[in-house]
């Protein structure tokens, strides 16, 4: 079977790491020309280093729009974008509604919702007609958890989108992937025990109790890129959580 | 060896109604997957003889029987002979569904929506299962075919759209009840499409050129899908590669559920 992605640019925002790195290696291994950001130097030199083949690297202040608009200027025609940039931080720090200061809010949007919008905006005119978007929400949009009001909402709006670009943007494809318990590097700092113990408790109930891999991730986003008549989805890459 | 060709190395792909345009495509995919592939058609053996003729094609080993699915006895008797014979079932796949007569509701008779409906759901169930005891041992996927027409109706497509709903509803069952065992399931949408049904719906003038131009400006693409394209999503989530996805229902529809 030939290679699904063989000749085509494929762009990962959010690719030195977690499910944007499975990304970035699984579409090398369908034959693209790979480019992933991120916010630090050091990242992108480490992902660089591990993925080899046909790759390439820059960072990107997803909380800058000119940088945005730099980054794609740079790049020139481009045929897939995937956006996994995420920061943890607002997720730690939510709080139930007395405690939300509404003026501060908004950093839970800043790299997940408005970083990926900018990242449309600025790709539209280098991608091409026949590629495809596809961006990243969370299970917190349709499970949610006390204190995380702010997550659950930027979480659905990041899925709204995706629908409402499919719309605005075609003949691009523009979905979304929503994925469950993910084992990224983001588990890594946990001790073992503890890591496992968090783990079972989160995915007992699920109909596959286990969490998911950045590379099954990363096989939605290919089917997403590759799948010409799919558009304005949200596939929901979660072990069956979603059902229970 | 790919991970999906692992898991195709034993046992077959059932794929109830691969006659038919878009059981043909899947009888393909999943034997250039890696995978024996049994299938059952009703009264397109012409239909059948191509899709087999596919699997061959691909180096694998076919087998086309006669069946009808709203026949539940001989359903089982379809599913435990296929493993009997192939060693397993590792897929098994509902790609049929009966002729739709696209009607109102106000002028749709009682016993035409009781037939389609019935043949429909039941054809899906009995299919399914039977081979739930065989995906239990081999960790295997159910798919089934379905319609966007479930989340955005369309008018005069009841008779798709109400047994289609219930088949999501019996995938989501199977998902959540047999995850524990490793089996997933999975629904993919259908969406306008010019293979299939397609050129029976132009005969009988179920469809015709405003139609197809009136269905095109509601789709985000602005164009109709293939076979091909609904094969390839049916090839993913049947894959190892959707490993991690279950109970989903996935739309190859050029976006017309926005």
């Amino acid at each position: 079977m030939g290679k699904r992605l063989h000749g085509k640019k494929v762009v990962v925002i959010g690719g030195t790491s977690g499910i944007g790195f499975g990304i970035a290696e699984a579409a090398l291994g369908e034959g693209a020309k790979v480019v992933v950001a991120s916010s630090q130097q050091s990242k992108v030199d480490t992902a660089l280093k591990r993925l080899g083949g046909q790759s390439n690297g820059t960072t990107i202040d997803v909380k800058d729009e000119a940088d945005v608009a730099r980054f794609f200027e740079r790049l020139g025609k481009f045929d897939h974008l995937a956006y996994t940039a995420g920061d943890w931080t607002p997720l730690r720090t939510g709080g139930t509604l007395p405690e939300i200061e509404i003026g501060a809010a908004n950093a839970v949007f800043t790299v997940r919702f408005w970083g990926a919008l900018a990242a449309v905006k600025h790709c539209h005119r280098t991608i091409a007609p026949n590629g495809s978007i596809t961006i990243t929400d969370g299970m917190v949009a349709h499970r949610p958890r006390k204190g995380a009001a702010l997550n659950t909402a930027m979480a659905g709006a990041v899925e709204h989108l995706a629908r409402s670009l499919a719309v605005d943007l075609a003949p691009v494809r523009v979905n979304a992937v929503c994925p469950g318990l993910v084992l990224t590097e983001v588990w890594d700092s946990m001790p073992a025990d503890q890591r496992e113990e968090r783990l079972k408790a989160a995915t007992q109930r699920q109909p596959l109790a286990r969490a998911g891999t950045p590379a099954e991730l990363a096989e939605a986003y290919l089917y997403l890129m590759c799948g010409t008549y799919t558009t304005g989805q949200v596939l929901y890459v979660d072990g069956g959580l979603s059902l229970v | 060896m790919t991970a999906q060709a692992i898991r195709y190395a034993s046992g077959v792909a059932l794929v109830g109604g691969g006659s038919g345009g878009i059981g043909q495509a899947i009888c393909r995919v999943l034997a250039e997957g890696g995978s024996d592939v049994a299938l059952t058609y009703n009264r397109n053996r012409e239909g059948a003889e191509i899709a087999a003729q596919a699997v061959r094609d691909a180096g694998r080993t076919a087998e086309i029987v006669q069946l009808d699915l709203t026949d539940d006895a001989a359903c089982a008797r379809f599913v435990d002979a296929m493993a009997e014979r192939f060693g397993g079932v590792h897929t098994a796949v509902y790609a049929a569904g009966p002729y739709i007569d696209m009607r109102h509701i106000s002028r749709l008779e009682p016993a035409l929506f009781r037939k389609t409906v019935g043949t429909d759901v039941f054809g899906c169930f009995n299919l399914l299962q039977p081979a739930m005891r065989h995906l239990r041992e081999s960790r295997g996927v159910a798919l089934a075919l379905a319609t966007p027409a479930i989340r955005r109706y369309a008018v005069k497509d009841v008779l798709s759209a109400a047994p289609k709903a219930a088949v999501e509803a019996v995938i989501k069952g199977i998902a959540a009840e047999e995850g524990r065992f490793g089996v997933r399931a999975n629904c993919v949408g259908v969406g306008v499409i010019t293979d299939g049904m397609y050129h029976a719906l132009l005969d009988t003038g179920d469809f015709d050129d405003r139609f197809i131009e009136t269905t095109k400006a509601t789709l985000a693409l602005r164009r109709l899908g293939t076979a091909d394209n609904v094969a390839d999503a049916v090839d993913f989530l049947c894959s190892d590669k959707a490993a991690y996805i279950t109970g989903q229902t996935l739309m190859v529809d050029g976006g017309f559920a926005l």
